[in-house]
């Protein structure tokens, strides 16, 4: 008698692992909810990282646009007629006053190779001090174009550089041009329900 | 109390399948803050050490203002609050002799272990920018408007206030100080109609109301804007500055003709000055060349040269003043009193002058603008820069004819934002001509 009060009979034991499979089956649901959260939120948290990162990016080399870099329309331009709609040689940043959002951003920039205006004999209107940049997404990268110039305007030396990969959800750039030398970059990040903006406004000091 | 030890059994269970929970849930939620934090304190450091170097450009370019060899000869350091900047400038050797003098100012923002280096060029900044200038819109106490018969090809900034009738165009910067302008309020706003506006593009007179009357883009352009409220830029007292620096000095009224010499194709200039006229060529080194007047000076013809002239009188314009070559030639004309058209009243015949004009003291204007028959056309190829703006003609009201004096026609000389004329006055400040930023993927 006193055995068999010490052991289990098999209903206990069988109710028994039936208890600690629900329990085990309930822990590890909530576990695995728990760990699908926490990559959630790593990748989410990794993505808001990389669209700052870019962001700041296309913001620190906007910066060094110059709004006109051919103000007296002497030589050949710099790029501007690149531009899609077409703008005034005085305009090169995109986008302008005649459009003033876009899903990318072009603009010219000294070329730091070239670009040095104590040379005896510079012209700040030659196209070759500069290049044209621009950004853009496409595939679910952000990526970087930049074209350079020889002394005549012919573009030379075209490169395209992936800067850098969204891995999920949707990603869209959004740019405006909210005065003469004041824009905004905008970015949305869309995973499931959910949506992430980062907008950033940039003042473009040179003249 | 077999059922007692079964419940004590269940809750240790239930105890640690909670503690197990909220473990996982604490895990997650520690390792977003984590990394929340750690992406703040980039995002902030990045940002303060970016402005900290924006503080050293923004240092260098006030003491430059006054001091153009600050920095030059070492870095400066400065401390702000718990980091700080090195600032170092150096000044293109030619900088005496340059029309506007260079700088490259390089800024070093320091927070504990983090750097931030910009690389700006600045330039000296010429009243030569402006196609069209003035410290007043009035002619004596009348307001001027402009209207849409107006078009400014270049910037164009008044110390006063914009009049605007009708939509009046321009194709660049329009700028203006407000100072006087009973509608301006000390807190930067405008107060016009009945209504207070913030918005600088809305500080300025319209006739009726902002729809109808307001500033547009000349042909669409993009570099068109308008902003009133902005910082006064003064005039210079006088010429004598351009005097200080001038290469030849001519006291008493003087009267110069330039022309080209058609056997040499020499640029050469006669001057009449003390009953006495002399031909000589027009002196033609690198960085240009400076006359003044100290009296009254008649000018006129062909310049083949790069030349500013300062005069503390009135100067005279007798007849065409025009380039030899538009590309290359350029001409500062910079009176302590009043620039003036002076032909006659009663002869119909188009007038040209290509120069940058500086009416210190008060206007450029049309000499008996009120009398006589309708001229013909001013075109004028340069900037005009003014105390007050000065009348070149009249014009019925109703048809929109000329009656007398001049209609205009006023182009801007876009190679003076580059080449200004030598010794041209300068505003005071710099322009920056280009910003590197060594964290940007373009470096």
């Amino acid at each position: 008698m006193k055995n068999n009060k010490n052991g289990f009979t098999l209903a206990e034991l069988l109710v028994a692992a039936a208890l600690f499979m629900l329990l085990g089956g309930a822990l590890l649901t909530v576990v695995s909810m728990a760990l699908r959260s926490w990559r959630d939120a790593d990748v989410r948290v990794n993505n808001q990282q990389n669209v700052r990162l870019i962001q700041d990016a296309i913001v620190s080399e906007l910066r060094q646009a110059i709004p006109d870099s051919d103000p007296g329309g002497l030589n050949p331009p710099t790029g501007y007629l690149s531009v899609t709609p077409a703008i005034s040689p005085t305009g090169v940043i995109f986008p302008n006053t005649n459009t003033p959002l876009g899903n990318y951003v072009e603009f010219t920039e000294p070329n730091p190779a070239v670009y040095d205006p104590s040379s005896v004999g510079f012209n700040p209107a030659t196209p070759s001090n500069y290049r044209r940049i621009k950004y853009y997404l496409q595939s679910g990268y952000l990526k970087r174009d930049s074209t350079e110039y020889d002394s005549n305007g012919t573009p030379l030396n075209q490169k395209t550089t992936n800067i850098a990969q969204i891995n999920t959800g949707t990603i869209t750039l959004e740019v405006a041009r909210l005065g003469t030398k004041l824009y905004q970059v905008k970015f949305t990040v869309q995973q499931g329900n959910q949506v992430f903006m980062l907008v950033q406004k940039v003042f473009v000091p040179a003249e | 109390m077999k059922t007692k030890k079964n419940s004590a059994g269940m809750a240790m269970a239930f105890t640690l399948f909670v503690l197990t929970i909220v473990f996982m849930i604490a895990v997650t939620m520690a390792n977003v803050i984590s990394s929340e934090s750690r992406t703040a304190a980039n995002a902030f450091l990045s940002s303060k050490v970016m402005y900290y170097a924006r503080a050293g450009v923004i240092r260098a370019r006030a003491e430059l203002k006054y001091n153009y060899v600050w920095g030059t000869t070492g870095a400066v350091t400065q401390s702000v609050g718990d980091g700080g900047y090195t600032v170092s400038v150096w000044a293109d050797p030619n900088n005496g002799t340059r029309p506007l003098k260079l700088w490259k100012v390089t800024s070093t923002g320091l927070y504990g272990d983090s750097q931030h280096q910009l690389v700006v060029w600045l330039q000296q900044d010429s009243f030569a920018k402006f196609a069209y200038f003035t410290n007043r819109e009035k002619m004596g106490m009348s307001v001027i408007w402009f209207t849409d018969r107006d078009q400014i090809t270049g910037n164009a900034h008044t110390n006063g206030y914009f009049s605007m009738y009708k939509t009046p165009q321009f194709s660049e910067k329009v700028t203006s100080a407000q100072e006087t302008d009973a509608y301006y309020r000390p807190d930067k706003t405008y107060i016009q109609g009945g209504y207070t506006y913030t918005d600088p593009a809305k500080f300025y007179h319209y006739y009726n109301n902002y729809t109808q009357d307001r500033p547009i883009a000349l042909g669409g352009s993009s570099s068109f804007s308008f902003a009133g409220g902005q910082p006064v830029i003064p005039l210079p007292t006088d010429t004598s500055t351009i005097q200080a620096k001038a290469d030849v000095q001519y006291s008493g009224n003087t009267t110069i003709l330039f022309h080209v010499n058609p056997l040499t194709g020499k640029g050469q200039m006669d001057v009449t000055n003390g009953g006495t006229t002399t031909t000589v060529d027009v002196p033609d080194p690198p960085q240009g060349y400076t006359i003044h007047v100290n009296g009254i000076l008649n000018v006129s013809g062909e310049l083949k040269g790069r030349v500013t002239i300062g005069s503390t009188g009135n100067m005279n314009i007798t007849d065409n003043l025009i380039y030899n070559d538009d590309n290359r030639d350029v001409l500062g004309l910079v009176s302590n009193t009043n620039v003036i058209i002076d032909t006659d009243p009663y002869t119909a015949e188009d007038m040209y002058v290509d120069a940058a004009i500086m009416a210190l003291n008060t206007s450029f204007k049309v000499n008996n603008y009120s009398i006589g028959v309708p001229r013909g056309t001013l075109h004028v190829f340069g900037g005009i820069i003014q105390n007050n703006r000065g009348p070149v003609g009249t014009f019925n009201g109703g048809t929109g004819q000329m009656v007398t004096g001049y209609a205009k026609d006023y182009q801007y000389d876009q190679k003076l934002l580059n080449m200004p004329p030598v010794n041209f006055p300068t505003t005071g400040t710099s322009v920056i001509k280009a910003w590197q930023d060594a964290t940007s993927l373009g470096q």
